[in-house]
């Protein structure tokens, strides 16, 4: 069953626990629901995202999914979650520029039990199809920003994730592979039913989401749909 | 527990010291990596960083290189003396250094050390234990090699029965030449008196030899040398010959009265026993000592003992510096790949999957380097061992023995250990700041 996500009283400081950088009093995510988030840069649109993550060690609060809270995690508890539930896509790729797509998208299977490998490179490279990335050999590091984003997102899609996390997709790319790429992160969430929650200042991205929050200064100020 | 050790052969202790050796690695890479296939992530983060890494791989190739090569050309020195003193049963000398007379009677070594005289000759080689007692008998050269009187009995010794070539001398102007001589049968030699630049190529004017055998390569400076009648080297002297006027054989019996005196006396025994009883009943006495050479190259090891230890301890802290080096520069490194490891992070990856990555780059990078320091050591050596062996006509066979696989097992395992702290300190680092670069 589809799960929502919400946030009651998270707070995300900075390092060693000093400067509050995140406040969320309460947010709910539907499931299958796509959000985008606004904001100048350092409203702390990142840290929310990367706390809705299990990534940031110094937070408080709750960011509830079903019955786990990912915000109370333990390193190790969090890391399973996010092979199992979470898909991340970062703004400059973050590929293995000596690897091809193949691999790169289906990175995750390194680590994932030895049953799991061959369902994660087949679900790698159908999203690769299906996001038009052209497989082979070639290293990634030979291919244009669009195609290289379209790898990651792949990569994302590999783990068959609930939550798809996405900080700044489309800012490394030209205006039609961004909207390319818009097209297909959300075709691609929408299909497999998973909550969307991007982070960008692309106004044609923010447009497509089913709701946009804008934040500044670690506080959501509003809410549009 | 000792017994059983004990009671293995050689070949078995020492793969069994190498495998102990090799383990530690073995497990740290066989715990960290179980359930995981880290290898296209670390053959990808070599090739990204392939010049730090091909730098690194020097650094460590050259250290093992420097031990290995070390150690090596060192146990294929002391092996080469060792073999090349192998048909020197006893040397019986005047009483002084035993080095100075192993370095003259078996090295071919000028030196400058008192004759036996004829009565002690007799002693010994009518000694009933003595199968051979040869003296030997210096002095001349001919273009660098150098000229050894001797007996037929211990020229056919030293040939194992049987001349590669040609046949035994049968009068005073003729000559056995080494394998590596440069002679053949036939050729003529005109003696010098002396060795080296300082030889005095008229004294002898008018002596010729004829080289009538060749002797079979035996790896001892002997293979160079000219082997004559010790007649002929008495003679060329002005010297009487060993023998009463009117004998007219050549070799033994000598007559003591007769007898111009030998800086050493090479003793062939029957076996151990006897060599022992030979060793006791010459060492010692008024006019002579006795010696094993094998006894005395192992004190010769001990005395220089010293300076093999300050050699390994260099070897040591040079392999200590360079472990250093590398945990410093795994430091850097895991600084360079610290955004691909917080993207593994990001993705989910367990830390142990995350250790495995940054271990086996280090490990690539130390085993790499080990064996093609293995491969630079052995070069080394031979070569070093190439230059000593012509200076010295010692053969020497460098090449890889288990005492440089234990040195670079050992390196392996302390190395892949020390790397563990950087992959741990990777781990530490915070994935959120290092995914924004």
């Amino acid at each position: 069953m589809p799960l929502s996500l919400e946030i009651n009283d998270l707070v995300v400081r900075g390092r060693r626990g000093g400067r509050e950088l995140v406040h969320v009093p309460h947010l709910s995510i539907a499931a299958g629901e796509a959000v985008g988030v606004r904001g100048p840069s350092g409203a702390g649109k990142s840290s929310l995202l990367f706390a809705l993550a299990g990534l940031s060690p110094f937070v408080e609060g709750e960011v509830r999914w079903g019955t786990e809270n990912i915000a109370a995690m333990r390193p190790a508890r969090a890391a399973a979650f996010r092979r199992s539930h979470v898909g991340m896509i970062f703004q400059d790729h973050l590929l293995f520029e000596e690897l091809g797509p193949d691999a790169n998208a289906a990175i995750a299977g390194a680590f994932a039990p030895r049953a799991e490998r061959a369902a994660r490179r087949e679900r790698a490279s159908a999203a690769l199809r299906r996001l038009a990335v052209p497989e082979g050999a070639r290293k990634v590091e030979t291919f244009s920003g669009g195609e290289r984003q379209r790898v990651a997102v792949a990569r994302a899609l590999a783990g068959a994730p609930s939550i798809l996390l996405a900080d700044e997709p489309t800012a490394s790319l030209p205006r039609e592979a961004s909207v390319k790429l818009t097209q297909d992160l959300l075709h691609a969430a929408r299909e497999r039913g998973a909550t969307l929650i991007a982070v960008s200042h692309d106004l044609a991205l923010l447009d497509a989401m089913d709701r946009v929050i804008t934040i500044e200064h670690g506080r959501i100020l509003e809410t549009v749909r | 527990m000792n017994d059983l050790w004990l009671s293995l052969p050689a070949f078995a202790q020492d793969l069994l010291i190498l495998v102990a050796l090799l383990l530690p690695a073995i497990l740290t890479g066989a715990v960290l990596c179980a359930g995981f296939a880290p290898g296209p992530l670390v053959r990808a983060m070599i090739g990204r960083f392939r010049w730090v890494s091909l730098a690194f791989v020097l650094l460590i190739a050259v250290s093992v290189g420097m031990g290995t090569g070390l150690t090596s050309q060192e146990r294929s020195l002391r092996t080469g003396l060792a073999a090349a003193a192998d048909k020197f049963d006893i040397i019986v000398a005047r009483p002084g250094s035993e080095i100075t007379a192993l370095l003259a009677a078996v090295y071919l070594q000028p030196s400058d050390i008192g004759l036996i005289g004829g009565e002690a000759y007799d002693r010994v080689a009518t000694h009933p234990r003595a199968e051979i007692a040869a003296p030997l008998a210096f002095g001349d050269s001919f273009r660098g090699a150098p000229i050894v009187g001797t007996t037929e009995d211990f020229a056919l010794y030293l040939a194992d029965g049987a001349l590669a070539e040609g046949r035994m001398w049968q009068d005073v102007p003729e000559a056995l030449a080494g394998a590596r001589s440069g002679l053949s049968v036939g050729d003529i030699v005109v003696p010098s008196h002396g060795h080296g630049a300082a030889a005095d190529s008229e004294a002898h004017a008018g002596v010729e030899i004829v080289v009538t055998g060749l002797l079979p390569p035996s790896g001892s400076p002997w293979d160079t040398a000219i082997l004559v009648p010790v007649e002929q080297v008495w003679e060329t002297h002005g010297l009487v010959n060993g023998h009463a006027i009117g004998e007219t054989h050549l070799g033994p019996p000598f007559d003591p009265e007769s007898f111009p005196g030998t800086p050493a006396i090479v003793v062939h025994a029957a076996d151990l026993a006897s060599a022992y009883g030979l060793r006791q009943t010459f060492d010692n006495q008024d006019d002579t000592m006795a010696f094993f050479p094998g006894a005395v190259l192992t004190r010769l090891y001990a005395i220089m003992g010293d300076v093999r230890r300050a050699m390994s301890l260099m070897a040591v802290t040079t392999q200590a510096l360079v472990a250093a080096s590398i945990l410093l520069g795994l430091f850097i490194l895991s600084r360079l790949f610290r955004r691909q490891v917080a993207l593994l992070r990001a993705l989910g990856a367990p830390s142990r999957f995350i250790l495995a990555v940054v271990w086996c780059f280090g490990a690539a990078l130390i085993l790499a380097g080990a064996l093609i320091g293995l491969a630079l050591g052995v070069a080394a050596a031979q070569v070093l061992s190439a230059i000593v062996a012509a200076r010295t006509d010692v053969a020497m066979a460098a090449g890889i023995g288990w005492p440089e696989l234990h040195l670079v097992a050992g390196f392996l395992s302390l190395v892949s250990l020390v790397a563990l702290l950087p992959a741990w300190a990777v781990l530490r680092q915070p994935v959120a700041a290092s995914l924004r670069g």
